[in-house]
């Protein structure tokens, strides 16, 4: 009886213990977010000189939205993958997208690093994250992003959004407004993958190459 | 009247030289550079080119760049099966900035340049710099830096970015994410010092 009582008294404070720190974590990029956001209004209130399509005023009354976490598939893993998911063959960038909202409207984004060195705004505007977050279904938007993930396929340009097992990209005429399956997108990247593989493989790997 | 000359060349050279040198950026410098969007997926060194060269006064299009990287005479056509800015996919690759064959001369440096030398070229030698970075073993990407702004104390690089297609975006990000991108990708290459031949 006392074994059972400290099991499970160790075992309620390890989660406890991961809920904290995933709090803190989460905390540190919100704080990381409102820098940002207190940067890009100074900017925008203070000089009329570029133009990153979102007005002062916008950015003073929008609200910091759930932090969306950026993966990146890892492009040899997607040329041999048998799993059939993009999501088990991605890792995490440690960037998070922010979005600041305005009534479920997303009108730009910040991001934010972190790492063990501490947690850092590396970016004001994304447009094509504003665009592609405000064309998402109404559902995800509703629950301010929470549980949604972002994943970049390199060498493709491929950009997901999953939530709740289902796929969301403009990519190669899709739109993000509509939900596809997981695996029937994986499968559609793998083979282009492995066209652009047989394309400019070789070329790779005799130098640097951007697109 | 030989020595004369000379003399007032001397000075004027002095002049242009102590200007330079005692030229102090601001906390904000930009140069006036319009966004070029690129034409296919793969046309960012293309684009970033373009603007480059139109900073120098050098107008050449991302179709002329993408013939004559490819050795090709199509690359003009539209892409028929889109109806946007698209250039056809027989001429859609990845590349390398072409600045050599639009008559430009330039530096180019494996590692970021220090913050004082970013401001000093964009304030003092108005120039459109080029940036590429990326990861090993996977295509990069290279974007125009047009200008600099320091905000409650952090630095900030200002991009004329030709992705999306047809679209591009003007961004804005850390210095410090300029020198060190994050995640796996790395600072590849910055061109600057950048003037006609």
């Amino acid at each position: 009886m006392k074994n059972i009582k400290s099991i499970i008294a160790v075992f309620l404070a390890v989660i406890s213990t991961g809920l904290m720190a995933q709090t803190t974590a989460n905390n540190g990029i919100r704080e990381a977010a409102a820098k940002g956001k207190s940067d890009l209004l100074k900017l925008l209130s203070e000089n009329k000189e570029f133009n990153f399509g979102v007005s002062a005023r916008e950015v003073e009354v929008a609200q910091i939205s759930n932090p969306i976490e950026s993966f990146s598939t890892e492009f040899n893993s997607l040329l041999n993958d048998t799993s059939g998911n993009i999501a088990t063959i991605s890792r995490s960038e440690n960037v998070y997208i922010v979005p600041l909202t305005t009534e479920n409207k997303t009108v730009t984004t910040i991001s934010v690093a972190s790492s063990s060195k501490g947690t850092k705004v590396v970016e004001l505007v994304n447009q094509q994250y504003t665009s592609e977050l405000n064309d998402l279904p109404v559902e995800i938007k509703r629950a301010n992003f929470k549980g949604l993930k972002v994943i970049n396929v390199p060498n493709i340009d491929a950009t997901l959004y999953v939530f709740n097992d289902k796929c969301y990209t403009s990519y190669n005429g899709r739109s993000v407004r509509e939900g596809s399956n997981i695996l029937e997108v994986t499968r559609q990247l793998q083979n282009d993958a492995r066209t652009f593989q047989a394309k400019f493989g070789e070329e790779l790997k005799k130098g640097k190459l951007v697109k | 009247m030989k020595t004369k000359r000379i003399i007032i060349l001397g000075l004027i050279t002095g002049l242009l030289f102590l200007t330079q040198s005692c030229c102090k950026p601001g906390l904000i410098g930009s140069v006036n550079n319009t966004l070029r969007p690129q034409e296919t997926n793969n046309w960012c060194w293309a684009a970033t080119t373009q603007m480059i060269a139109q900073n120098e006064g050098v107008s050449k299009t991302q179709c002329e760049l993408a013939n004559h990287r490819f050795g090709k005479t199509n690359c003009c056509n539209d892409e028929p099966t889109d109806n946007t800015c698209r250039k056809t996919n027989d001429c859609n690759s990845p590349g390398w900035l072409e600045l050599d064959y639009c008559g430009l001369k330039f530096s180019e440096s494996a590692t970021a340049l220090s913050w004082d030398e970013l401001k000093k070229s964009i304030y003092c030698s108005k120039d459109v710099l080029g940036f590429a970075y990326g990861q090993s073993g996977v295509v990069g990407h290279v974007v125009a830096v047009k200008g600099y702004v320091t905000v409650n104390g952090t630095n900030y690089v200002v991009l004329n970015d030709p992705w999306g297609p047809c679209v591009g975006q003007e961004r804005l990000i850390t210095y410090e994410e300029y020198v060190d991108p994050t995640g796996a990708k790395t600072h590849w290459n910055t061109w600057y010092n950048i003037s006609k031949k």
